[in-house]
């Protein structure tokens, strides 16, 4: 199976931000939206969404890059939501407890 | 800089009025220095043509502009030169420190499972995706009587987590004559991960204590996959799962313990998700894939060759295409 190609966008709003993550999520692609995605969770106290639609395949690597996110949300309470997360996604929340720390919409 | 431009000068314009082989090895041994002072091309180009048109060598019209042509591609050849010298340099520091980390990993995993319980049987396999596994098990004594056994997955590579591991198992060795309870034993560790490890680790594990006087065996997981349970006598399957976060993110964490008893048969499999996970599905990942294994395989033998049979299957499922690490490890009570 041919691995999908990645792309995180993101989307400014007044009172947050949207990122989009489109593709698979591992080693290989972790680094860019680990490049993407902490510094907005560093220093920015807009409400972060983050839409996994289109995220088809996601290992602990990924995982890893919310995690250390959500590390950052916390220090700044700052709000993090997780939004379309399809099932398979899902379960990956769940299984590690991450769900308990993140809001799943 | 100097005295290499004068010397350059002197066996380039002995070359021109009586060329010969020693003044061809004298520019070969020059254009070391040249490299070791890190003198870029364009600058040796430059030097070229000023010590022709200085010492009244006219060049044509066109040949000049086609040495001003060379000269820009001299210039970006430089640059994409160091560039490439330097990521040599990196490459090799970083094969050099996996090296390390390998071997520091090689003596981390027990090679058996010593437990000396006579109704007890342990099989197990690990095969790393890359040159490094990122996958852990261990085993060690609870006191006189009880046997503890993790199977994990460490989430980061190289040094970092060969550490973490090594931190992990070493802190094992101190548990051998404790007697804590499975979950407790999860809470030690995940402060010792959060304390010690990188900032950028994580650590997923499925802890279970076996008692063989009771043949009760207890169990508690942080963010790990769940354990499979077949009860021989009614040849049914069931997941084995507490609730309990991955280890090192936060040290106010509660983690659950269960609690089940093994009857003559009855067997428990810890795996890491690379053996379930199934990239070209949609549907989440389950352990389907261990227990169409075991109901095909003839469990009258010895577990070692259960576990072969499951590692099997998993594999031949995906097409012998290992993208992560798989780990197995099946008890059994006699």
């Amino acid at each position: 199976m041919n691995q999908l190609p990645f792309l995180v966008e993101t989307e400014e709003k007044e009172k947050e931000i949207c990122v989009y993550i489109h593709g698979d999520l591992d080693l290989a692609s972790a680094p860019r939206l680990r490049e993407t995605l902490l510094p907005l969770a560093e220093k920015d106290s807009r409400t972060l969404k983050v839409n996994l639609k289109n995220l088809h395949y996601m290992d602990s690597t990924g995982l890893g890059v919310f995690v250390a996110a959500l590390k950052l949300r916390k220090i700044i309470n700052g709000e993090m939501f997780l939004e379309e997360v399809p099932k398979k996604i899902q379960r990956i929340f769940q299984i590690s407890g991450v769900d308990q720390y993140i809001t799943i919409a | 800089m100097k005295q290499v431009k004068e010397y350059y000068k002197k066996i380039m314009l002995h070359y021109l009025r009586n060329p010969g082989e020693h003044q061809l090895y004298a520019g070969q041994q020059l254009s070391k220095s040249l490299i070791e002072k890190d003198i870029p091309p364009e600058d040796i180009l430059a030097l070229h043509i000023n010590i022709m048109k200085e010492n009244g060598y006219i060049l044509p019209r066109e040949w000049e502009r086609s040495f001003q042509f060379l000269m820009e591609i001299m210039v970006s050849f430089g640059m994409a030169y160091q560039e490439r010298q330097s990521l040599r340099l990196k490459k090799k520091q970083l094969e050099s420190e996996i090296n390390v980390a390998i071997s520091m990993q090689k003596k981390l995993y027990p090679h058996t499972f010593e437990h000396g319980f006579h109704d007890l049987e342990v099989g197990f396999i690990s095969t790393p995706a890359r040159e490094m596994s990122g996958d852990f098990y261990y085993y060690t004594k609870h006191g006189k009587n009880k046997l503890g056994i993790l199977v994990a997955d460490i989430a980061g590579k190289g040094i970092p987590a060969a550490l973490c591991m090594s931190m992990i198992k070493y802190a094992m060795d101190t548990l051998e004559n404790d007697v804590k309870p499975a979950n407790m034993i999860l809470d030690y560790l995940n402060r010792l991960v959060l304390k010690n490890a990188d900032p950028s680790l994580f650590v997923t594990m499925f802890y279970t204590i076996y008692d063989p006087l009771t043949s009760i065996l207890t169990y508690s997981s942080a963010g790990h996959e769940p354990a499979l349970y077949y009860q021989a006598k009614s040849k049914k399957f069931q997941d084995l799962n507490t609730k309990g976060l991955i280890l090192g993110v936060d040290a106010n964490v509660k983690y659950e313990e269960k609690a089940i008893q093994l009857e003559s048969g009855d067997f428990i499999v810890l795996y890491t998700d690379g053996v379930t996970e199934r990239k070209d599905s949609d549907e989440p990942d389950d352990n389907s894939i261990l227990r169409e294994a075991i109901s095909s395989a003839d469990l009258s033998l010895p577990a070692q060759e259960i576990v072969n049979h499951m590692y099997q299957h998993a594999i031949d499922e995906k097409n012998y295409q290992l993208d992560d690490d798989h780990t197995i490890v099946m008890i059994r009570k006699k």
